[in-house]
Formats: structure tokens, sequence, C-alpha cells
């Protein structure tokens, strides 16, 4: 596999959100479901098991940025990494716990301990009223006193979209990463047969861990970069929404599960069919979206890039 | 001591829960299939409950026959439509098809009927027990759901088509060479399964008079999956009867929380029926009743 067509892809979107800031916002939506589709795939498209709750671990990277530019001002712009490092740490902690948990279990126990975790992580927030509880995290007037406004909103426009840009492209690496060493071997005895890569000395939870957390991480910093800089406040019912599991889940298999091109493909794709959807029939986003993915299970489950891909031997090596 | 109301509410309750998982249970235990498109079908029966009250004056329990029907049908298309083409491709497409299928259907309800919270009061007078005023509608509601519990179980123990159905749960290929079809009974166990879950949706609008909604179904999901854990993922009567002990520890939960002066406990009791989830899948996963 060479994976440089989609690290230029996100180098370059990178590369036009500096030089063209005033289309920065277009570009941090298109990249947001690029980063999303791409996060999601390094744990479902590797293992084959499906997570219904990462919507908590963009919700909970993106408490730990927020936290970090409203609690501790005095930290000046270093809150960007600390808050970055707070976000990724609480999400490692929180996939850990359930990981721990519940991949020892097969994949109907796991989904079931998944799709409970969005729901349970956002009645903490809210019922135990931390951080600010159902009333959420506004940062603008604190993002603008501590970096002053003009470094403020560059943070937010330009900065954004860099960093949710800088998602994808290390989600590419670590798909890539993963898959060229000992735990790829692994994960792909695993997808084949559970039970035989046991017999084979291989312990399925710890790679199936390996995978969940650092999705759940690449997840966090997504959702800090989205919500706590991108649009600078943070509510639990905005970020521990049920629309991004399906958003995530259409951009993936949308280009192919798996695939490390394939989420920047059902990206771009899915991005332009929202926006469509927008101009031509407003209010009905979640409905074209459910449908997408449900139209897609049935009827291309290897997506476009993965469809493709199974072709020929050229396409799998420079469209990965 | 004013924790025994909040006890008999939580069984009260529990019995609907129970009601409401005893078709999860069903689909896992016959087809291996998680219905993570629960709390669609639970907002469905929920809404056939509120429109045939309004429009028609019908009592939720004649509502609930109707529901059956619409929830019998609807699950079979879904077997015909979704379960049987995917089952070959593996379980990821199944799980994430359904819960797909699940969002759609709350759009298109909230396009046909709106995103507003609606609801109904059946008002028929209400008994006192242990110094709390209950409705007689929601006792009946809860005696009713044991009722189809226990026939559901002896449909299952004592009649051909429940004999068959067992056999096809211990051994498919079995169950297919002494004659049983197969596809037959897994297609009526979805059925059923989503009927019930329908007819569970109708029950539940007694409790939340004014919590009718498209996207009801979220917390239900969780609460159903926690249920049917809890009782064995697979088993009726644990099922029902996890029902009634998640019933009574959520409302005891939000009675806890209340006194220990959380703002929102009722949030708070979710998040405890989640951790309790994460408790159970960690210490005995196979659930904690042996029926």
């Amino acid at each position: 596999m060479r994976p440089y067509i989609p690290l230029g892809a996100y180098l370059a979107l990178m590369a036009l959100a500096f030089a063209l800031p005033e289309y920065s916002k277009q570009i941090a939506s298109i990249a947001f479901y690029m980063a999303l589709g791409q996060a999601v795939n390094i744990f479902v498209g590797l293992t084959r098991y499906v997570n219904f709750g990462y919507a908590a671990f963009l919700g909970i990277g993106a408490y730990g940025l927020g936290a970090a530019i409203l609690y501790m001002p005095q930290l000046g712009i270093a809150t960007i990494p600390i808050g970055l490092a707070l976000g990724m740490g609480l999400a490692a902690l929180l996939a850990l716990t359930v990981g721990a948990i519940a991949l020892r279990l097969r994949g109907a126990y796991f989904a079931i301990a998944t799709i409970g975790l969005n729901e349970g992580i956002k009645h903490l927030i809210i019922g135990a009223n931390i951080w600010g509880g159902g009333a959420g995290l506004m940062l603008g007037s604190s993002m603008f006193k501590v970096y002053g406004r003009d470094l403020a909103l560059f943070l937010a426009n330009v900065g954004s979209a860099a960093l949710i840009l800088l998602t994808g492209l290390i989600s590419v690496l670590a798909m890539y990463f993963i898959q060229a060493g000992r735990a790829g071997y692994a994960l792909a005895a695993i997808r084949q047969d559970e039970d035989a890569a046991k017999v084979m000395g291989i312990n399925p939870t710890r790679y199936k861990l390996l995978a969940f957390v650092t999705s759940a991480v690449l997840s966090g910093l997504l959702g800090a970069a989205f919500f706590s800089l991108g649009n600078m406040q943070v509510f639990p019912e905005n970020v521990f929404f049920i629309d991004y599991i399906l958003d995530g889940l259409a951009v993936m298999f949308l280009g192919g599960a798996g695939t490390v091109t394939g989420p920047i493909v059902g990206g771009l794709i899915y991005y332009g069919a929202r926006y469509l959807v927008g101009i031509y029939l407003p209010g009905l986003q979640s409905l074209i979206t459910s449908l997408i993915v449900f139209l897609v299970m049935l009827f291309l489950p290897n997506g476009i890039v993965g469809t493709l891909n199974r072709r020929s031997e050229g396409l799998r090596t420079w469209l990965p | 001591m004013d924790v025994i109301p909040y006890f008999l509410s939580g069984l009260i309750l529990g019995s609907i829960y129970g009601l409401t998982t005893l078709g999860l249970s069903l689909i896992f235990g016959v087809l291996r299939v998680v219905n993570v498109a629960h709390g669609s079908f639970v907002m469905l029966g929920a809404y056939a409950a509120y429109f045939a009250f309004i429009l028609w004056a019908w009592p939720p329990f004649a509502t609930a026959l109707l529901a059956f029907a619409i929830g019998a049908l609807l699950g079979y298309l879904v077997y015909i439509g979704v379960i049987k083409p995917l089952n070959k491709a593996g379980e990821l497409n199944v799980l994430v098809a359904l819960f797909a299928l699940g969002a759609l259907i709350a759009e298109i309800a909230r396009l046909l009927w709106g995103p507003d919270f609606v609801g109904y009061r059946w008002n028929i007078g209400s008994v006192e027990v242990a110094g709390l005023q209950i409705d007689i509608s929601k006792l009946a509601g809860a005696v009713l759901a044991l009722a189809i519990a226990l026939s559901l179980d002896l449909l299952l123990r004592r009649t051909y088509f429940g004999r068959s159905i067992r056999a096809v749960v211990q051994d498919p290929v079995g169950a297919m060479v002494v004659g049983i079809n197969v596809d037959r009974v897994f297609a009526a166990s979805a059925a059923i399964g989503i009927a019930i879950t329908t007819v569970g949706g109708v029950f539940l609008t007694l409790f939340i008079p004014v919590g009718i909604n498209p996207y009801m179904g979220g917390p239900y999901t969780l609460i159903g999956f926690v249920i049917a854990v809890l009782g064995g993922l697979g088993s009726l009567l644990g099922a029902y009867t996890a029902g009634l002990l998640l019933g009574v520890i959520e409302s005891l939960g939000f009675y806890a929380f209340s006194v220990a002066g959380f703002a929102e406990p009722s949030e708070m009791a979710l998040f405890l029926e989640f951790a309790l989830l994460l408790l159970v899948l960690l210490f005995k996963p196979t659930g904690l009743f042996k029926l």
C-alpha cells in the first residue's frame, strides 16, 4: 500500500485553507466528514466490529479543550496543546475502560455496550452538572480574552480547519502503521476468524483495544478541533449527537470500510450530497443520511473505493 | 418510609420495561441479531397509542392489538428486507443497516408528525396502595404486561410452533434436518419480536403523559439493552424479571439522586443504567438469571 495520494489530498487541502482563509470554514466542514470517517475506520474497518458510541469520543475531546480554555485562561496560548492533550487523554481513558470490559466479548455485546456509551456520558455530564451541565461551555469571550481577537478568529477559522485535516492525515498514517506491522496481521486474522486467531496465539482483545483506543483518541482530537476551536462552544446536546454516528458510518461505508482513500472520497460525496439536500430539501438531511447508510449497506457494502479496489491491483496499490 | 412508593412505582414501570424487552430478547435468542432499531419501534407504538386515543378515543389496551398487527408486519418486512439478505455478509452489516433503519424511521416520524412532544392522559381513576396513589391504568398495564410475558413463555414451551423455535435456537441445521422450516421460524420470530416491542411502546405511554416524540427511542434502546443483558441475552422470562429489577433500580436511583441534591436526578438515573450495563458486562455477561 502506498498512501501518497490520500496523504497528499490532506496536505493539499491544508495548503488551501492557509492560502484562502475566507474559504476555511467550508474546507473545515468537508474535512470534518473526511476525518470523521477516517477515525471511525481505524476501528470499524480494521476489526469489523461496530462502534455506535463514538460521538461520545468527539464530545469528550471537545470538552477537554473547552475546559482548558475556560478554566485555565492564565496559561495563554498553551491552553491549546494542553487542552488537546486533555481531550485526547480523556477519550483514551474512556475507550480503555469500555474496551477493556466489552472487547473481551463478541460483536453483539460490544455493540450493545457502545450504543449506550453516547447517551450514558451525556446523561452524566448533564445530570451531575459537570462542565456547565446542560448549559454547556461558551468559549467565545474567553478565547478573545486569552488569545486576542485576531488570533482567536484565526484559530477558529484556519486553525480549526488545519487541525481537522491534520486529524485525517494522522488517521491515514495510523491506519498505515497499524496495518504494516505485527498488529496488522493479527487484526487481519481476527477479522477472518477470531477463534482460529486465538488458537494461533493471538490475543484478540489486545489488538482490538489498540484499534479502538487509536480511533477514540483521534475522534477526541477531531471533536476538540471542530467544536471547541471551530465553533467556540460545546453543548452536550450538540456534541453527543447521534447524527455524527450516522455521518461517520455514511462516509466510511460510502467510500469503503477498511480503505484509507475511502473516507476522503466518501467525505467529498457525502458533503456534496448534504449541501444539495440542504438547498433543495431543507430539513431532510438526517433522513437522507440514514437512507444513504441503509442503501449502501444493502447494495454497495464494500463502498466505492472498496469495490474499485477489487477490480485491479494498481488501484489497490495507489488508492489503498 | 418514603422509599416504598418509589419501590412500587418502579416495579409497575419495570413490568412495562420487561414487556418492551421481550421482543429484543426473542429476536436475539432466535436470530442472534441485536435489534439496534429497538427504540424506534417503541416510538411507533407510542404514536399509535396517541393517535388512536386522540382521533378515535381508543383506550390504549385496544390500540395494543392494532400495534401488534403493525409491528408484526414491520418485523416481517425487516426480516425479509434487511436481516435475511445481509446475514451472510456478516454481523457488522446487519447491525449498521438496522441502526440506519432505526434512524430512518425516527426521521420519517418527524416528517409526518413533527418534532414536538405530544401525549395524552387516560384517566380511569386511581387506587391507594401503601400510601401511594396509583393510576388504575398503570396498574392494569403492569398486570397485562405480566400476562403477555407469561403467555409468550407458554407459547414457546407448550406449542408446536414454540418447540420449533426452541429447536432452531439449539441447532438450526439439526432443526432443518428434522423438517422445520427455519426461514419461517426466523421470520415469525422477527415479526413477533417487533410486534411485542411496538405493544410495549403503547403501554409505555401510560407512564409518559407528555413524552411522545420521534426521537424518544434513544433512551429506551439503552434501557432495553441493559435489561436484555441483565436478564441474559435471549432469555424471555429473564428479560421480564430484569425489567422489574431495572424499573426498581431506576426509581430508587432517582429517589437517591434527588435526596443527594442532584439538579437532574432523572439524567443521573439513566447514567446509572449505563454504568450498570458495563458492570454486568464486566462481571456476568451471561446475565443474572437462569430462566
